[in-house]
């Protein structure tokens, strides 16, 4: 297991590196002063152009800024946003908290529902039930989530009237306390619930393909052979092996989740990171742009490797040999 | 022996109904197992020996359309699911061929054992009875904390022995169980087959399409043909005097004989279609003895000497095709 | 050929699909010949909801919804189409190339591959266009930059597939030098699953421009269903059809896509025929 780790590891660190020189290579790649992307367009104090270009060397060399770049990133120095009067890495990460506060409750709920709704699918392969799984599959691919979103808001915020439409909190007479941790839930729900959605159509699709194929599987015979009952077959031999392929799809497409879930702040004004990506591009403050895309393609990154160690731990045949790419 | 047989399969047909077409596996089958008896069940692949040993715990997806099979005594042809619980593993375990694929890859050996011991005989001490098991398929105890895919293949083929007689089975049904494994291997299951059913006092239908394995360790045999039973009865008789073409052309085949040009004797042409109504011997086509009337109608079971029948038009005249006779059981 | 067409046929929703993409086909090259009322017309019916006179209501400058739709047609069929034949060519000669010739090549494809998996699309392209400004060029370049890796991999996959067949062999044997092999068997043959994937393709081109749109990063004279959502996101208390209806278009048009690459996928695999 150890040693498998450290394969993935491994792999991890050149794609990590790609990413920090891509991350430097937009800059100068796309038109324009690349002063003023890394400045980007707000209204800076005079001699700061000036600073800038001493500090990023961009009168030196190529390599030589690279070189500066790496440094700078190694130091946690992803530069400053002057709308936000904050450095960019600390404003990123206390934005990301709030974006991941979305994101993992509606992630943990797709997935306990997409399995639960395959599960519950599998044996009735061909019906009506089965074909409404494919069918809500299908809809989760093809719908734009801020558009889900939008639907959600006009229908329970605004005709119902039951759940708030916008914000983290109420702004008018905030709670505190027990109550505040209520309010903040009542206004999570809507947002969770369109990154829900979306996502039990990706579960629930990898989900009833795997359970299909695992109760095809020669050993679920032994199983029935021995007399256990269909229940026992399904939880305790069924369910674990089509968990394995459930689990890897949902790590591996944390990126989309990731992106679905700031693509449905704006519509909530959830003050996350997708909120901060909107205003950041009215102001263009680009050096918070680039510390974004930088942050979430490390997370996935990150992401890929944990999954990578869940898939071990679910799976013991993985932990001998080497797992495919392909 | 006295009682009813453990298992009784009587004039039994069963087809697959895909939508497109409808494959008729097995056509008036007989067959039956009497207690402490070691049964044989020869033929070749697609001659529809798996499909009984699964109908027989109701394994199969197929219909069973008509005839009955009886267990101890009591008629399981058509249960429900939740019926076939009282079937499975007691009083008739199986044992499949190929144990990578019929074993659980993420659950350890052990707790796969201990499965068969919680349904089957609950209240006993789990690990102890799982560690006695372990011991009577002669794999070493520490077996248990393993997967699957990090033993052998014939410990593989242990494991799911001991997970079969952990359910304490009067029968074992063994489909192929050796047909995976290399040839010392091999003998070293059947050895254990024989010292487990003499200690167990187990009644066993040994299923294979190697004639060898089945003349050492049966009884009687029973040899199919494209969903038939064609020929059976003492295996010690059909093997001194085999009866139908198809017979005799697998005991050449099995000692490779060879006929006065050298050559090996084969059995010419290939296997029927199963689908589409058939009518006469499905062997007629590659028989080189066949008659006139084999095309038309089925033969009937025809007895040869005690405890040896064959269905075959050379050894009767006449004899109405429609005629379900009973198989010779031992009395 | 005639057999996939009847693979074909026998997906209704498929068909259903192709249909209603000839649809949004037609409606574009007829309105590129009759242009007919302008959509940028600003009127002074403002705000107003679906009614008779106005199918789908009108927008805080008085035009019509329903037009908008219609015109919007254009650039999401441009972006999506453009993007999938930029994408799906990029990934047919990579992918063919990698998986044939293997080596260092085919691992040098499958690490910046994974470099594509990795980095989320909507957030580089998102970062890519506010840099380099608004425009459809950018958009297709973007969005093809970051799809092709998918068909690579698919095209690579069935490339390995069919290199080991006899056929190829015996086509080796005649002494046709290896680019040709590739080029003229391999290459017809492993074709099938990537054009799927084309239509797919289209669908999330359509996605990340709307997506995109929404976030503003679009140019404001095009109109394009996205960036009519946009300004909906501001009048979602007071004016729901200016958000429903560009959506709904937006999700049936990519539902159309997806299911036309699933209908033409298992077409054109005779054995995933049976679902």
């Amino acid at each position: 297991m150890g040693r498998y780790l450290l394969v993935r590891l491994g792999w991890a660190i050149p794609i990590v590196l790609a990413i920090v020189i891509i991350n430097f290579m937009i800059v100068h790649i796309v038109p324009g002063d690349p002063v003023q992307a890394l400045v980007g367009d707000f209204p800076t104090p005079p001699g700061y152009i000036e600073q800038v270009r001493q500090e990023f060397g961009l009168d030196r060399p190529l390599t030589h800024q690279l070189g500066l770049y790496l440094w700078n990133l190694a130091h946690g120095n992803l530069g400053f946003s002057f709308a936000n009067r904050q450095p960019v890495l600390g404003l990123i990460l206390d934005r990301a908290r709030l974006t991941l506060l979305l994101m993992l409750p509606a992630l943990t709920l797709a997935a306990i529902l997409g399995i639960f709704l395959a599960l519950a699918a599998a044996p009735r392969a061909g019906s009506i039930y089965d074909s409404g799984i494919t069918a809500l599959s299908l809809v989760g691919y093809s719908i734009p989530i801020f558009w889900l979103g939008q639907l959600l808001v006009i229908l329970f915020a605004i005709k119902l009237k039951w759940l708030p439409a916008q914000g983290m909190i109420t702004l008018r007479n905030t709670p505190t306390g027990w109550a505040a941790v209520r309010d903040v839930l009542w206004h999570l729900l809507l947002p969770a619930l369109s990154v829900t959605i979306f996502y039990v159509a990706v579960v629930a699709r990898v989900a009833r393909a795997s359970v299909l194929e695992t109760l095809s599987q020669d050993y679920v015979l032994t199983a029935r052979a021995k007399g256990l009952g269909q229940r026992a077959v399904l939880w305790r031999h069924v369910l674990p092996n089509s968990l394995i392929p459930v689990v890897t799809v949902i790590g591996y497409n944390f990126g989309y989740s990731l992106t679905g879930a700031i693509l449905v702040e704006t519509v909530f004004a959830w003050p996350g990171l997708g909120n901060l990506f909107i205003t950041s591009i009215g102001n263009r403050d680009y050096p918070v742009l680039q510390g974004i895309f930088l942050f979430t393609a490390m997370t996935v990154v990150v992401a890929n490797v944990v999954t990578d160690v869940l898939y071990g731990v679910l799976d013991p045949r993985v932990r001998v040999g080497q797992r495919n790419h392909a | 022996m006295n009682g009813p047989p453990l298992l009784d399969i009587v004039d039994v047909s069963l087809s697959y109904r895909t939508r497109r077409r409808v494959v008729r596996a097995l056509q008036a089958v007989n067959l039956s197992i009497a207690e402490g008896e070691a049964v044989g069940l020869v033929g070749e692949s697609g001659s529809g020996k798996s499909t009984l040993a699964r109908a027989v715990l109701g394994l199969t997806p197929a219909h069973i359309e008509s005839g009955s099979i009886r267990v101890a005594g009591r008629d399981v042809t058509h249960l429900t699911e939740n019926d076939w619980v009282g079937v499975r593993g007691q009083p008739i375990a199986i044992v499949f061929q190929d144990p990578l694929s019929y074993l659980n890859p993420v659950m350890r050996v052990g707790r796969q054992i201990a499965e068969s011991v919680e349904l089957h005989t609950p209240g006993l001490p789990v690990d102890g009875r799982v560690r006695e098991l372990l011991e009577q398929v002669k794999l070493p105890v520490t077996c248990a904390a393993s997967y699957p895919h990090e033993l052998s293949g014939g410990m593989r083929q242990r494991v799911l022995l001991a997970i079969a007689i952990a359910c304490r089975p009067k029968l074992l049904i063994a489909d192929e169980p050796t047909t995976a494994l290399d040839v010392t291997t091999q003998a070293e299951i059947l050895t254990l087959l024989k010292d487990l059913r003499a200690q167990l006092n187990m009644a066993m239908l040994l299923i294979s399409h190697d004639l060898g394995i089945v003349a050492s360790a049966c009884d009687r045999i029973y040899v199919m043909y494209a969903g038939r039973t064609i020929e059976w009865g003492r295996t010690a008789s059909v093997f001194e005097a085999p009866a139908h073409p198809y017979t005799i052309g697998l005991m050449h085949a099995a000692q490779a004989d060879r006929d006065r040009d050298g050559r090996f004797v084969t059995i010419a042409g290939e296997p029927p279609d199963l689908t589409g109504l058939q009518t006469g011997c499905p062997f007629a086509a590659r028989c080189s003895r066949a008659l006139p009337q084999c095309t038309e109608l089925m033969p009937g079971p025809i007895g040869l000497e005690l405890e040896h029948t064959v269905r075959c038009w050379l050894y009767g005249a006449s004899q109405s095709a429609a005629a379900t006779g009973r198989n010779g059981a031992p009395s | 050929m005639r057999e996939f067409w009847l693979r074909f046929a026998s997906h209704r929703y498929g068909v259903a699909a192709g249909f209603y993409v000839l649809v949004l086909v037609l409606v574009v090259l007829v309105l590129e010949v009759v242009p007919g009322p302008d959509p940028h017309d600003i009127t002074s019916a403002v705000m107003r909801p679906p009614s008779a006179s106005h199918t789908l209501g009108t927008d805080e400058l008085g035009r019509d919804v329903l037009l908008g739709i219609l015109h919007g047609i254009r650039v999401s069929l441009t972006v999506g189409f453009a993007a999938a034949f930029g994408a799906t060519t990029l990934g047919v000669v990579v992918g063919a190339t990698a998986g044939f010739y293997g080596g260092v090549l085919d691992l040098l494809f499958m690490r910046v591959s994974e470099i594509f998996q990795v980095v989320p699309s909507f957030i580089l392209a998102a970062l890519i266009v506010a840099l380099s400004g608004p425009g459809l060029p950018q958009v297709v370049a973007v969005i093809s930059l970051l799809a092709w890796p998918q068909v690579a991999r698919l095209m690579r996959g069935e490339v390995m597939r069919l290199k080991h067949l006899e056929f190829v062999d015996a086509v080796r044997c005649l002494g046709t030098r290896e680019f040709t092999i590739l080029a003229s068997e391999i290459i017809p043959n492993a074709l099938a699953p990537a054009l799927a994937a084309g239509s797919l393709i289209v669908g999330q081109a359509i996605l990340l421009e709307a997506a995109l749109s929404f976030f503003g990063l679009s140019s404001a004279e095009i109109i394009s269903w996205g960036r009519m959502l946009n300004s909906g996101q501001r009048f979602l208390f007071n004016a729901w059809w200016l958000s429903v209806f560009p959506g709904a278009a937006i999700f049936l048009t990519v539902l159309a896509f997806n299911l036309l690459g699933d209908a033409l996928g298992s077409a054109l695999n005779p054995r995933t025929a049976s679902q």
